[in-house]
């Protein structure tokens, strides 16, 4: 019985140690899943995915190291093995579970989340949303990675389990891709002086 | 170590030919264009070694082509940061997941 107590005691702690270190850092989780899947519903799937799998592994975990990085990592992977794999495969529809899911509650919520996409696909269509979203994932990633959640290329590497030139490299490619569709809207938005030379690309 | 190895020899070249700066002001003088670029990417990500930083200040800033290849690099990396928007998770998601949390075994 008192064994009983004690592990529940040990479950909440550790509810507890987990919900305190990793809830912060949702927000760049989510925003780093959208732009992963480019879809609201799989990457709330993502996000989940990626803290239940955390938490599964949360005692290899050491406390008060880097738990940003130690997350992306994770949805990195989760991604890679699980949502990639469903992305290649043909649409299949369980109409099962789509008429229980018509007849439930749960449709009314699913009109918001859709109006909540709509508004997001508003505001992410400008131009380098787009020149961003065009990217190939891997080349998205480091941008993403490194100008918006501003790891270092030490931790890109952990992250994304490559080495530190080819996270430079990978950078490099993914700003020439972006220069080739940015770098004129660039200069309209103030942001650069020179003109543009492609003699030495 | 930086990529720019002969550095130093810039620095005494620069020191001994005082003509140089005006050259390279309007030249694209450099002839090493791609190990340039490994460094300005760098230096935009703020991991380049500080001699790097000061070789730009001293000598990187006058050749046309470097220039212009590091301020297009700090154009692009603004733009992106300045432009994308970060969205607030829902939080019937935060919920949900700190649910799940608590009830699993």
């Amino acid at each position: 019985m008192s064994s009983g107590i004690g592990k529940n005691q040990q479950k909440i702690q550790k509810d507890e140690a987990f919900l305190k270190e990793f809830m912060p850092l949702m927000k760049p989780l989510y925003n780093f899943a959208l732009k992963l899947t480019q879809d609201e519903d799989e990457a709330n799937d993502l996000v989940q995915e990626s803290y239940l799998k955390a938490y599964r592994f949360f005692s290899s975990y050491s406390e008060g190291t880097n738990a940003k990085a130690w997350m992306f990592r994770i949805m990195k992977n989760t991604f890679i093995n699980d949502f990639r794999k469903k992305s290649k495969e043909p649409g299949k529809v369980d109409y099962n579970e789509l008429e229980s899911f018509y007849n439930s509650e749960e449709a009314e919520h699913k009109v918001n989340s859709d109006l909540r996409l709509d508004l997001m696909q508003d505001k992410l269509g400008d131009e380098v949303a787009n020149a961003l979203n065009a990217l190939p994932v891997d080349f998205r990633t480091a941008i993403i990675l490194c100008d918006l959640e501003q790891f270092t290329y030490e931790e890109m590497s952990k992250i994304l389990d490559i080495p530190i030139g080819t996270v430079r490299s990978r950078l490099h490619r993914a700003r020439n891709l972006l220069k080739d569709m940015l770098l004129e809207y660039a200069r309209t938005q103030g942001f650069g002086t020179i003109q543009i030379d492609q003699s030495h690309e | 170590m930086p990529a720019h190895k002969d550095l130093e020899l810039f620095k005494l070249i620069k020191a001994m030919n005082s003509t140089l700066p005006s050259k390279i002001n309007n030249t694209d003088y450099c002839e090493r264009i791609s190990t340039c670029k490994e460094e300005h990417q760098l230096m935009v990500d703020g991991t380049a070694a500080p001699s790097a930083y000061e070789f730009y200040d001293q000598i990187g800033q006058y050749c046309k082509p470097c220039r212009q290849h590091f301020e297009d690099l700090s154009a692009l990396k603004g733009l992106v940061q300045h432009n994308i928007l970060y969205i607030d998770p829902p939080e019937s998601l935060k919920q949900h997941i700190s649910e799940l949390i608590r009830k699993s075994t």
